[in-house]
């Protein structure tokens, strides 16, 4: 097993196995932890009590936009999602996830620029918007300078690291589950990363289209958000709260899928409500997408529409109910009593909390009462609870419960009862008297309130609170210094739980990978843990010689092939450092460095792709007789699943964009064309365009057929490709052109900014689509590609269709829509 | 291949068949919140359109059609299943399946039933503060 | 009433008429806040006895007989507590969620023209009031309303998103660019409370409060009378002196003294800018020594405002410009 050895020296960075870079992962996440929450003791400190001037109102204003940001962006979800890299693989006993370098390159990329966004603080540089940037107060107008733009670039780029997750999530745990693990035996943890990556994959675009319209607004004056141009500031909160919704789930979920795991292990009984849990997953996962006007419920759209997401609001409170009562049911299953441990102690402090901050969101939910204290104090209890109970006491719970699965030593019994319980009642000190202050009137977001509002005596008790809460976090910390040894040999299954990641561990993670054949393997399969040890399931030895692992089916669990993984590489680091180095530089406005940088991104990208793909070693025995190949093409290969998932990614994108279209239109029908604007170009122009489009997936179709045999070249596929990158560039130019030439400029209107818009997105997925069909041209021209070894082409081909797919229902929205207002 | 379920469920079919309910909670939020949206819109450019009776009717036939599909789906669920999934249900895990997709239907249900009472309760398009 | 506890050099309080004035949800004198009140003491107890309940069903599973412990493991237990019971509460307050709704828009349907448009404008409220006679005036930073009267407001803004809160009166209504948005409220006590812009609008957002004023009906008519006069000439040689600076010093420019030649649009209209409750958004006492250390050092009390520092009077000037302003009642 020795290629599965980590680099050691100068040469750890290039690690890639999920274990040596989850930790990575889940310190830097909560490194930006303990510093968000340094910044919330600063704030503390000056509302301590009334007409304080400790702190300026601008480092104020500063201060609870980076502690937002920070704990919603840098924290909370890179969290679970180290969680999600760190513990998947060994729950599902898999060597590792599929794609190992690109969640190295994800994890990289934000702790680089997540490491230069929350510097600007010290600088005097960080954006003063909020963490919601709310335009028109993020506009130019009203926030020049580079500050808004830090959020904007910096925020941007991480949130498609964690799409990059949560592609390497959706197919890890639905393709890399040991034989035998049906969809119906997956551990809950599995069912709640599946329903995260599955809620980032549709959330994330929106966020990611709002912050490219602000800032396109910012840079260029594209207006989509400024009223007297046809824009509209409320088009912004729909796109983030359609994302910043969700968020709270997506955070919440997983800490959930956590808890449901550790219940069964100290009520050592396996969990009461298996199917109703994965329900109220699921459940949960749907209804928070029904919620995003309820952020919005004070800003005067028609009372019905409210109404709407008021009824979704009541509808996610359900499955909540459900899953506090199958842990409750759960703790009561067990023979014996519930053990009291750390971890227990932090779930029974999480049901305390996440109950209350539950209940005070019903209240939220309903409208009039949202009316009152939308805004103020009362919410900023409200959602403290939810998360802080909800995340950061799962969290801490995880930290002490899998500590050692990654340690040689188990994190200590006593200074974690000290932690809890300066925790839980720092917590509750803190921000249970917000609520009160809140109804009393205190809104939020401000540096300063005047002593004679009656404020004063609950704002100390929330500052003491903060104080005692930072003190359980320090004794964490201590914890972590004295006991945190970093290794493989820590004891084995040493709260005796049922779930394949407490198998014997190495960093390849088992031996062999077992079949399996119960949701608690641990329990139900006597002798499993020795005779993976001893290699009597799949996979002992290295049949490719190389890094491996089994791939099963999707729902049945059957083994199907086996995916050859890449090892460490530089590749992968060099592009994380270009890629954040290009938003970086591109927000201070360096832009021939920055794009210097960008180029060598795509440039490292390129050598680290060059490197995959590689060629089959025919068929292998992976034990119990079963053979299977080790090169497979077509839909059932991970990376045509990863490119599908990539798809939805796109496809998110672009009807966040459709709906930004006709919501704009319903706002200021008065822009659009015909009226407002000059009409289209003649449809000659979108004809064209269609057709280039259509062209070069039937040219893609020809060089498909034209690819040669093993080992052969064929200049004719080589052509084929690269007249059907120029099809694409060409249609996305002749859009562009025909809009021109009307007259048209984006920074008119917001309906000509959207019609650019449309063209900019195309273009976006254009230049993607041309260098992969060039890299797979240089690949046949170096016989790396061919009719059997066709990854490549495929991916290429699949994203051509996808782009050819959206440029088509782009040019029908932007020359059609108008011609029906005729 | 004993040691494994002779079927192959497809990915796509069994995906849908698990979020029967949801997906068609989906829809009928999209539609109701987007029909009433673009209606008002044209109700303010033009006075003689009536767009409550539109929207009341709009939103009405898209909460019982969801709404009987879904609570179709929590009563019989066999049928989606071999619509979907195109063979009969046979084993433990098929039955969790199921049992997961009737409740999430069920809930589903429920959601559409909330959504869809609002619009007989207020008016349609004012800001009603 | 309540004494105010501790003074700080940087910011004197409001005190208004020897009692500090609240900002409390929990102290409803208005229609709205009132309905928004008996809703939230309905799903606190109902709130606080779930709470109870879960609680005490989580101490049972651990601590429980094992008789107890039995009935809370069953799967049958879920389905009660976690599905059925959730979904009939949460039934029944939708249900008085959106009768609350309906009340709202129906005591909302227009009854005429807006009586009050409030424009929310970094960092203070333009307010302009307009009665049956027509007559149309403008004032800054308070809300006068009637009691007993269903009063129209529209809300809209001149810069950013603003959030128009007098939590006693009714719930908040933000003010979005390019949309007007209409807010009824009928007063229901006499007195006087205090609001705040609730929507983070940047810089001195935590210092764009305003006061609402709720007279009974005939005050009101006469409170308005006074208004809609001109400002009163100065009395005094020192007020005099002080209208004086005023228009020689471009005060003008940026406000409007009704019967002077100060007709500047920019700033608040101080044409009664001496009756009012307070300056600055409700940031300072109203009085001479306010108007002083406002005129001088403005910067600091309420940072990045739109008004620059004027350190060019002497003290004399200075006093005899506070004078004048607080003479305009």
């Amino acid at each position: 097993m020795r290629i599965w050895k980590t680099p050691t020296g100068w040469r750890l960075p290039t690690a890639v196995n999920n274990t040596v870079i989850g930790l990575l992962y889940i310190g830097a996440a909560f490194l930006f932890f303990v510093l968000a929450g340094i910044l919330a003791l600063v704030m503390r400190i000056q509302l301590a009590v009334g007409d304080q001037r400790i702190v300026t109102q601008e480092l104020y204003n500063q201060l609870f936009t980076t502690h937002g940001t920070t704990m919603m962006f840098l924290f909370a979800v890179p969290a679970v999602e180290a969680l999600g890299v760190m513990l998947l693989p060994q729950m599902l006993a898999a060597r590792d996830l599929p794609f190992p370098r690109l969640s190295a390159y994800a994890i990289w990329a934000y702790v680089i620029g997540g490491l230069v966004f929350f510097s600007t603080i010290f600088y005097d540089l960080a954006p003063q918007g909020g963490w919601f940037m709310y335009p028109p107060l993020t506009t130019t107008q009203y926030s020049p300078g580079n500050n808004a733009d830090f959020w904007l670039l910096g925020i941007g780029f991480i949130e498609i690291s964690a799409i990059a997750g949560a592609i390497e999530i959706v197919v890890g745990t639905l393709r890399t589950r040991p034989p035998g693990m049906t969809l119906a035996k997956m551990p809950i943890f599995a069912w709640s990363m599946l329903i995260f990556a599955g809620m980032i994959i549709f959330a994330f675009p929106a966020v990611i289209l709002a912050t490219m319209l602000l800032e396109l607004e910012r840079a260029f004056g594209w207006p989509f958000f400024s009223a007297e141009l046809g824009g509209d500031a409320l088009l912004w909160q729909h796109l983030f709260w359609f994302f910043g919704h969700p968020e709270v789930y997506i955070i919440f979920l997983p800490a959930a899928g956590l808890v449901s795991m550790m219940v069964p292990t100290f009520a050592q009984t396996p969990l009461v409500g298996y199917r109703l849990i994965v329900v109220a997953l699921i459940a949960t996962g749907f209804f928070s997408f029904g919620l995003w006007v309820h952020h919005m419920f004070t800003t005067g759209i028609p009372t019905l529409s409210l109404a709407f997401f008021s009824a979704a609001s009541m509808a996610v409170s359900i499955p909540s109910g459900i899953q506090v009562f199958s842990w409750i049911a759960t703790i009561a299953a067990g023979r014996e009593r519930f053990r009291m441990t750390v971890p227990s102690l932090f779930i029974l402090g999480f049901l305390f909390i996440f109950v209350l901050g539950g209940l005070t969101g019903v209240m939220v939910a309903m409208v009039p009462f949202d009316w009152q204290v939308h805004d103020s104090y009362f919410i900023v209890a409200h959602f403290h609870y939810v998360l802080v109970g909800g995340m950061v006491f799962p969290l801490f719970a995880t930290f002490y419960y899998w500590a050692p699965m990654v340690s040689s030593r188990m994190l200590s019994e006593r200074l974690g009862r000290w932690t809890f319980w300066l925790m839980f009642m720092g917590f509750n000190v803190t921000f249970f008297p917000m609520h009160i202050v809140g109804l009393q009137g205190m809104p939020r977001r401000v540096w300063t309130y005047p002593s004679m509002m009656g404020w004063d005596l609950l704002n100390t008790i929330s500052t003491i609170g903060a104080f005692i809460i930072a003190a359980g976090v320090l004794v964490f910390i201590i914890d972590l210094a004295r006991n945190f040894r970093f290794g493989q040999v820590g004891p084995d299954n040493p709260w005796g739980a049922g779930t394949l990641e407490w198998l014997p561990n190495d960093v390849y993670s088992t031996r062999s990978i077992p079949l399996v054949r119960s949701r608690e393997p641990l329990w139900d399969q006597q002798n499993l843990a020795e005779e993976v040890k001893n290699g009597h399931h799949f996979l002992p030895g290295a049949p490719t010689g190389g890094r491996e692992t089994v791939v099963t089916t999707a729902i049945e669990a059957k083994p199907q092939y086996i995916i050859q993984m890449p090892g460490p590489s530089w590749t992968h680091l060099f592009a994380a450092v270009f890629t954040a180095a290009f938003f970086l530089l591109l927000t201070i406005k360096a832009v021939t460095i920055a794009i210097t940088c960008g180029v060598l991104a795509v440039a490292s990208c390129l050598i680290w792709a060059w490197q995959l793909d590689r060629p089959g070693k025919g068929e292998v025995d992976i034990g119990g007789d079963i053979r299977v190949p080790t090169y497979i093409t077509g839909p059932q290969s991970h990376s045509w699943w990863a490119m599908v998932v990539l798809m939805l990614v796109m496809g998110s994108l672009f009807i966040a964009y459709v709906f930004s279209y006709l919501y704009l239109w319903t706002v200021s029908p008065d822009v659009w064309a015909p009226d407002g604007s000059p009409m289209p170009p003649h449809v000659a122009y979108p004809l064209l365009s269609a057709g280039l489009l259509v062209g070069g997936v039937a040219l893609l179709a020809l060089a498909y057929r034209a690819l040669p045999d093993p080992g052969k070249r064929s200049w004719e596929a080589f052509l084929l490709l690269v007249l059907a990158s120029c099809a694409m560039a060409a249609a996305v130019g002749i859009e562009v052109w025909g809009h021109w030439i009307t007259g048209l400029r984006p920074d008119a209107s917001s309906y000509a900014a959207m019609v650019y818009m449309a063209a900019l997105l195309t273009g976006q997925g254009a230049l993607a689509v041309i260098v992969l069909c060039l890299f797979a041209g240089a690949r046949l021209a170096t016989r790396q590609m061919d009719r059997v070894r066709r990854v490549t082409f495929d991916n290429a081909f699949l994203l051509y269709a996808y782009t050819a797919g959206q440029g088509l229902f782009g040019l029908l929205l932007v020359h059609g829509f108008p011609r029906l207002l005729v | 291949m004993s040691l494994f379920a002779r079927h192959d469920s497809p990915v796509i079919g069994a995906l849908f068949f698990l979020l029967w309910g949801p997906i068609l909670w989906a829809g009928h939020l999209t539609i109701a919140y987007g029909g009433q949206a673009l209606l008002c819109t044209l109700a303010a450019s033009s006075a003689d359109f009536d767009a409550a009776t539109a929207i009341r009717l709009l939103i009405g036939v898209t909460t019982l059609a969801s709404g009987l599909a879904s609570v179709f789906g929590a009563v019989v669920p066999r049928l989606p299943f071999r619509l979907l999934l195109r063979r009969r249900p046979v084993d433990a895990d098929d039955g969790t399946l199921i049992g997961i997709m009737r409740l999430l239907s069920a809930l589903a249900s429920l959601g559409i039933l909330f959504a869809g009472v609002t619009t007989a309760v207020l008016p349609v398009c004012a800001q009603g503060r | 009433m309540r004494t105010t506890a501790r003074r700080s050099a940087a910011l004197p309080l409001l005190v208004i008429g020897g009692c500090s004035v609240e900002q409390s949800a929990l102290h409803p004198t208005g229609a709205g806040a009132e309905q928004i009140y008996s809703l939230f003491w309905v799903m606190t107890i109902g709130g606080g006895l779930i709470f109870a309940a879960v609680l005490l069903c989580t101490l049972w599973a651990i601590y429980g007989g094992s008789g107890i412990r039995r009935t809370l493991s069953a799967e049958g237990m879920i389905y009660g507590a976690g599905v059925f019971f959730p979904a009939a509460v949460l039934s029944a307050l939708l249900g008085y969620g959106l009768y609350l709704m309906q009340e709202s828009a129906f005591a909302s349907s227009p009854t005429g023209a807006p009586q009050i448009a409030v424009s929310g404008e970094m960092w203070w409220w333009r307010v302009q009031y307009r009665d049956a006679q027509g007559r149309s005036l403008e004032s800054a930073n308070e809300v006068h309303v009637p009691v007993g009267e269903t009063v129209n407001l529209a809300l809209t803004t001149k810069d950013v998103i603003h959030s128009f809160w007098a939590p006693q009166l009714a719930g908040k209504l933000d003010m979005i660019p390019g949309r007007t948005n209409m807010l009824s409220v009928t007063a229901t006590k006499p007195g006087i409370s205090r609001g705040q812009c609730a929507e983070y609008c940047g810089g001195a957002h935590a210092l764009m409060s305003f006061v609402v004023v709720a007279h009974p009906a005939d005050e009101y008519a006469q409170w308005l009378d006074g208004e809609a006069a001109p400002a009163k000439a100065p009395d005094t040689e020192r007020e005099k002196l002080g209208q004086d600076l005023f228009l020689r010093s471009g005060c003008g420019a940026c406000h409007a003294v009704r019967g002077t030649a100060a007709a500047g649009t920019i700033g608040p209209d101080l044409t009664h800018v001496g009756s009012r409750k307070s300056l600055g958004a409700a940031t300072l006492n109203n009085d001479e020594a306010s108007f002083k250390r406002w005129i001088v050092d403005n910067q600091h009390i309420k940072p990045e405002n739109g008004m620059p520092p004027y350190r060019i009077f002497t003290e004399a000037e200075l006093d005899a410009l506070a004078a004048y302003l607080d003479g305009l009642a």
